[in-house]
């Protein structure tokens, strides 16, 4: 333990980068998952297309494979972003395309007389929405939602992949320096455990308060 | 059916999805008509930009895409998918026989046995894949000596792969025993099956049907996961990508063509695992297991 303790510095700073890239990731994620799920039960087709194929592509590539197209293929196209940004907004779509999949399975537990009842009095398709039936979908997704939450705190360590020094790599490099491997794998599970444990405690005590209750 | 209809269809595509618009009026269909024709604009300007883009910085050039021409790229790059898939493979027969196992010991009878699994299934659970692939490939390589470096590589994939997974199959077995009705275990213990032969034989059987879906699901997800074997240097088909793409510098097309080498497999199993979830739907009266989210 001794050997962890000594390169605490180093894994703080790990650390701090792995909760940034959650919390700055999940914010764009939870924003551009809203803005898919609306797209993707609007009256206009071509913006359901686009959701569908949006989520369609995030669901089914793996996040390594995006990080590194990030960091290493797009720059040829011009576009410079540096290793910490690139990683935020890799996550931040990718989670955004489980975010709305969440909101959409949110707004279709929304039961139909919501909706008709909305339609009946002339709200309109965004009245409906925004008024009616997101404030109901948005708390059932609380759980799911927070789910990807915990989620993210262990998927951005692949940003470790593109030299970013997260939780995860720091510990990785420092246990190569000092060739210990075992004290750093169990400080980081550790960290998860209580990460994990404090997001899922969180997530139901939310889900209870902002539950509808039927 | 004629092209504006389809436009302006507005009815849900499946059942069960929510109806959030009625059908649409004469001033109700020009709006959507215009709304379609600015989004469709908007979005085709969006491609002619990112192929501009392409264009101007030369990514279109012959050279770049010469490889591809080549029968050497292609089997450098499908023998990469071979490993992608062995190791999904392997880790998918394996975590899915301690997945059973797992849940049957946390539904059992036996108290020391639901203790064992539920502490195997949290703990691994709440640990990051990267952490436990990254430390076995550490640790292994002390372990054992002699191996060749891409073996250790494989077998941390393969170990960490199914350590998570187990646990990921363990949840959705065991969710798929909970949906059971209680009626058929309490059948087979009447007819002089012990509790623990129930389970097995005349519950477990249903619910590995019922789960299904979801385990065709997070079998997608398991082969995406694969590729976190990149980060171990497993020539995997990413690590392949990566390589030929640097070695013939054209590492941005090499990985467009692995992303849709990708996609093209992950998004055939969720389409089986969609399929699946529909004719379940049909065929049975109990409502369908909630998905836990891939991710």
């Amino acid at each position: 333990m001794k050997v962890v303790l000594d390169n605490l510095p180093a894994l703080w700073h790990g650390l701090v980068k792995t909760l940034g890239l959650t919390a700055f990731g999940f914010i764009i994620g939870c924003l551009v998952g809203l803005v898919i799920a609306i797209c993707r039960v609007s009256p206009i087709r071509p913006l359901r297309m686009l959701g569908a194929a949006y989520v369609g592509l995030m669901v089914n590539s793996p996040l390594l494979f995006l990080m590194v197209v990030a960091f290493y293929g797009v720059p040829k196209l011009g576009i410079l972003i540096n290793g910490f940004r690139t990683a935020v907004i890799v996550i931040g779509l990718y989670v955004g395309g489980y975010v709305a999949e969440a909101l959409r399975a949110g707004i279709n537990t929304v039961s139909n007389g919501q909706a008709e009842a909305a339609r009946s009095i002339g709200l309109t398709f965004a009245q409906t929405l925004r008024h009616v039936v997101l404030p109901q979908a948005l708390r059932s997704s609380v759980g799911p939602i927070g789910v990807l939450l915990n989620a993210t705190y262990r998927n951005v360590a692949v940003a470790g992949a593109i030299g970013v020094i997260e939780f995860v790599k720091s510990g990785r490099d420092i246990s190569e320096q000092t060739a210990q491997g075992l004290p750093f794998f169990l400080a980081s599970f550790f960290v998860f455990a209580v990460l994990g444990l404090g997001t899922s405690y969180g997530t139901h005590w939310l889900d209870n308060r902002v539950a509808v209750k039927r | 059916m004629s092209v504006s209809s389809w436009l302006l269809s507005v009815a849900p595509s499946q059942p069960g999805e929510l109806r959030l618009v009625e059908e649409l009026g004469p001033r109700g269909r020009r709006r959507a008509l215009i709304a379609t024709a600015v989004v469709s604009v908007a979005l085709i300007a969006a491609v002619l930009w990112l192929v501009l883009r392409f264009q101007s910085k030369g990514q279109f050039a012959p050279a770049l895409w010469r490889p591809f021409k080549l029968w050497g790229t292609w089997r450098y790059l499908l023998l990469g998918l071979v490993n992608t898939l062995k190791v999904a493979s392997i880790s998918l027969v394996l975590s899915l026989a301690i997945g059973v196992v797992m849940a049957l010991l946390r539904s059992g009878p036996g108290q020391v046995a639901r203790i064992i699994s539920t502490i195997y299934v949290e703990a691994f659970r709440a640990c990051a894949l990267v952490l436990l692939i990254t430390f076995l490939f550490f640790q292994l390589s002390h372990w054992f000596k002699g191996w060749a470096l891409d073996t250790y590589a494989m077998v941390a994939a393969i170990v960490g792969l199914t350590l998570y997974y187990s646990t990921v199959f363990a949840e959705v077995i065991r969710s798929g025993i909970r949906s059971i009705p209680s009626g058929q275990r309490e059948a087979g213990m009447s007819i002089g099956l012990t509790e623990g032969q129930a389970l097995r034989v005349v519950v477990l059987p249903q619910a590995l049907r019922r789960a299904l879906p979801n385990l065709v699901t997070q079998a997608a997800s398991l082969t995406k996961d694969t590729s976190l074997a990149y980060l171990v240097t497993y020539t995997e088909l990413l690590y392949r990508a990566d390589i030929a793409g640097s070695f013939a510098e054209n590492r941005l097309q090499t990985l467009i063509v692995a992303g849709v080498i990708y996609i093209v497999v992950i998004a055939l199993m969720t389409s089986v695992a969609t399929r699946l979830k529909r004719s379940q739907r049909k065929s049975t009266a109990l409502p369908s297991l909630p998905t836990l989210p891939t991710i």
